[in-house]
């Protein structure tokens, strides 16, 4: 029996985990006020302005490009709120106000409506944003520039990563890991509250919201590499903990890599795209210009992962 | 929840976030602290962060070690580059270039040559070989305070000018980068503590 209705789809692979695309995205953005409800004890008002501000733009961009492309009003996903809550979690929170609506701007038009809207965007739509902001105005994002005025109870305060890039390992040698994780440290309004992104990650890991083999792949890629650079230099380059703590990494490893569209859904893929994106990271961070490469790394990642898809079981059968 | 509901919920969110967010930076007063906790210098040779508030509160130094022209206590200091000026070139009073024009002074003002070389015969000689910089207690001033009390007390009891707050009526400052270094690397060896001069990285590490 033929049914008439005919489907026409994209191209495989396709995973669906049983829940609409707002569950899955209000179930991120609730797991992320767990560091970003520390980011505003932590930053106070400017951080909650850039944050409402973020979520909120991001909200109207993508209304108005629903708008002139006449398409379905599509705010109801949660998608554009979720970039622009992840966006807001990585600036510093003295970020001037056109900045962040610059940010949301290149996110959900750029990086995400133009290549045809949700599920079609090849890249991290936050990803890209960033990546055009820290090349075109790294100054705002300079989080020791940004937050001078900020008075903190720990000591140094200075952004960890750019101290073991200039000054090298024994520059953060005073800085113990659990301090880091607890968030005493320089650094994005919803990145320095490590415990709660690890909570964050865990319960979207068990809920199947985001892709467990993606993010921790990307950890193992981040200890792997951080630890053979510490092992052959430990005076310039810092250990693995250090590098899980600091930075964009548990964002990045649960938060951005593991973005739908822009990463793998077979089994191999997705670890070779998580490790290869954490080695990728430290590469960075250790050799390259930036000061983190989470954002350069994800990007990279994005760019081969048609390719690393490739590498799926072969379909048995004949061949049409 | 039917995609109506979700779509009413969306616009929920979005006008009440773009509400906070649009009232909050609206009403955050934009100024930085009264008193800076820490501050990024910008600079050719890469940022430097200067902590502040930790050279205020822990190294025991009084706010006129460093804001060195402001005697009044109780005004909060001025910023450097009000006097310091990044393309100023440095100039003394004194000399070649300098604003004391000795000539009119001792010639055409009216004075004795004592008025000044108060010494008697063997004041033609540099007041710098008796007042020396640093050294300053009751019975000799210093350098800086010979001149500022002699050249300042003249003018003042005159009722001319330049007078105490005119710098510039007598000095071109020195550049600001110069006055930086001297005044942070000079107090540093004084102390044995903290970055010297050839510890460039230590101070311009902060990126470019
Ligand atoms: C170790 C040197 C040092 C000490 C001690 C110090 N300051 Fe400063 N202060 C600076 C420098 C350097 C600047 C930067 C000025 C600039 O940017 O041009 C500054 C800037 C300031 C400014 C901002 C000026 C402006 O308008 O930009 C204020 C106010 C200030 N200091 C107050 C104080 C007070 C009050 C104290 C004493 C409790 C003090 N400082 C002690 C070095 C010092
Ligand atoms: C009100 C004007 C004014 C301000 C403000 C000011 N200076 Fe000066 N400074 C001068 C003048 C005038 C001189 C004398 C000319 C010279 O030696 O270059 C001078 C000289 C200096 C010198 C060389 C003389 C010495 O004492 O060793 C240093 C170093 C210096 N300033 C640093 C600073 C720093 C750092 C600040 C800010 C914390 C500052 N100045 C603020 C006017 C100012
Ligand atoms: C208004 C004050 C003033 C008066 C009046 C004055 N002088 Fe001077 N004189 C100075 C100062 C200041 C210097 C510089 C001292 C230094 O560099 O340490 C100086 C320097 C000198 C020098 C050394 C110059 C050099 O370059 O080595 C001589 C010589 C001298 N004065 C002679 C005289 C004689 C003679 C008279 C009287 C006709 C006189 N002065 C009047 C202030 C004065
Ligand atoms: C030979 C050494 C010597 C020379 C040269 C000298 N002084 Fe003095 N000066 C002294 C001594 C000693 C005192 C402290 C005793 C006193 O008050 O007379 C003093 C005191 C002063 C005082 C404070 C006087 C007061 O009334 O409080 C000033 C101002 C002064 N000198 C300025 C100068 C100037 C300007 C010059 C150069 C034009 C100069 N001196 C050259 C030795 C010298
Ligand atoms: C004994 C008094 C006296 C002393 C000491 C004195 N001056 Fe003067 N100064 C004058 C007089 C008088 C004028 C002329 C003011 C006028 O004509 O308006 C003057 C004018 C000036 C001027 C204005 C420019 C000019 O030449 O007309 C400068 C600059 C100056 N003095 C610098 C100095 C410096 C620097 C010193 C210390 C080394 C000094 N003076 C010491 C009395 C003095
Ligand atoms: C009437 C003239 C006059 C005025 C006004 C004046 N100075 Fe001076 N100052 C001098 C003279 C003369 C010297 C001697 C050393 C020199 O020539 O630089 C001096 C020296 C200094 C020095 C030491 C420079 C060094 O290299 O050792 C500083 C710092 C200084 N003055 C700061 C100031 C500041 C800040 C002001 C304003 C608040 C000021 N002066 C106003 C005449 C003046
Ligand atoms: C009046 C004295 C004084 C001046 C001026 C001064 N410092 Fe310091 N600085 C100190 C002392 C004392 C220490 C203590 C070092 C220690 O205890 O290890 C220090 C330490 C430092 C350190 C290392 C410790 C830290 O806080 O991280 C830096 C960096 C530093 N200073 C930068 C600067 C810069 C930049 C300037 C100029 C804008 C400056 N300092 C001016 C006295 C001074
Ligand atoms: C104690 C800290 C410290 C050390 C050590 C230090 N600097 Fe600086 N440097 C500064 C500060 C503060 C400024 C002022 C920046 C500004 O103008 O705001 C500066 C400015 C400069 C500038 C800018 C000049 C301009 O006109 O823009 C250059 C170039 C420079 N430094 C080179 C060096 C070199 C080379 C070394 C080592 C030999 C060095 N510095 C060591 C603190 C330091």
């Amino acid at each position: 029996m033929h049914s008439a209705i005919k489907l026409t789809v994209s191209h495989a692979p396709f995973c669906h985990n049983g829940s609409r695309i707002s569950a899955k995205s209000y179930n991120i953005m609730l797991a992320s006020m767990l560091a970003v409800v520390p980011g505003f004890y932590f930053y106070g008002l400017p951080a909650v302005a850039a944050a409402a501000l973020a979520v909120g733009s991001a909200m109207a961009w993508e209304l108005v490009f629903n708008l002139i492309s006449r398409r379905p009003v599509s705010i109801g996903d949660g998608n554009a709120a979720l970039i622009g809550l992840l966006a807001a979690m990585l600036l510093p929170a003295t970020v001037p106000w056109w900045i962040v609506v610059i940010a949301t701007f290149i996110a959900v038009i750029i990086g995400k409506q133009i290549f045809g809207g949700i599920g079609a965007n090849p890249f991290n739509p936050v990803a890209v944003a960033m990546a055009i902001l820290l090349v075109s105005w790294p100054d705002y994002l300079d989080f020791n520039t940004a937050l001078v005025h900020y008075q903190f109870d720990f000591e140094p305060v200075t952004y960890p990563l750019l101290m073991v890039k200039s000054f090298g390992a024994d520059a953060v040698e005073t800085m113990n890991w659990m301090d880091l994780l607890m968030g005493r440290q320089v650094g994005g309004i919803g990145t320095t509250f490590g415990i709660g992104l690890l909570i964050a990650g865990v319960y979207l890991m068990v809920r199947g919201y985001i892709r467990w083999e993606i993010s921790l792949s990307f950890l193992a890629g981040i200890i792997i590499t951080a630890f053979i650079f510490n092992k052959i230099d430990p005076e310039s380059y810092a250990g693995p903990v250090f590098h899980i703590v600091t930075g964009y990494t548990l964002i990045g490893a649960f938060m951005l890599a593991t973005e739908d569209s822009s990463s793998p859904v077979n089994f191999i893929p997705m670890l070779l795209y998580g490790a290869l994106g954490g080695a990728f990271t430290i590469l960075i961070r250790n050799v390259g210009l930036h000061v983190d490469g989470v954002i350069f790394a994800v990007l990279v990642m994005n760019m081969v992962n048609p390719l690393i898809d490739k590498i799926r079981p072969k379909a048995v059968g004949k061949v049409a | 929840m039917t995609s109506k509901n979700e779509t009413k919920l969306g616009y929920v969110i979005a006008v009440v976030c773009l509400a906070v967010g649009v009232l909050l930076y609206g009403t955050l007063p934009a100024e930085p602290p009264e008193t800076p906790v820490r501050l990024m210098f910008q600079s050719a040779a890469g940022k430097v962060l200067f902590d502040h508030q930790i050279h205020m509160d822990r190294y025991g130094l009084s706010c006129s070690d460093c804001h060195h022209a402001d005697d009044d206590d109780s005004a909060l200091p001025v910023s450097c580059s009000d006097c310091h000026k990044v393309e100023a070139e440095y100039v003394p009073a004194l000399g070649a270039g300098g604003k004391f024009n000795h000539d009119a002074h001792s010639m055409d003002f009216g004075f004795d040559c004592a008025d000044c070389h108060h010494m008697g015969d063997e004041g033609a000689s540099h007041c710098g070989d008796c007042h020396q910089p640093g050294v300053d207690d009751e019975s000799m001033p210093g350098r800086t305070q010979a001149f500022h009390s002699q050249c300042i007390g003249c003018h003042e009891d005159m009722g001319l000018t330049p007078g105490a707050g005119d710098c510039a009526g007598c000095h071109i400052p020195r550049k600001r980068a110069e006055a930086f270094h001297d005044q942070c690397m000079g107090c540093h060896e004084n102390f044995g503590a903290g970055p010297a001069m050839d510890d460039c990285a230590t101070c311009h590490g902060y990126g470019k």
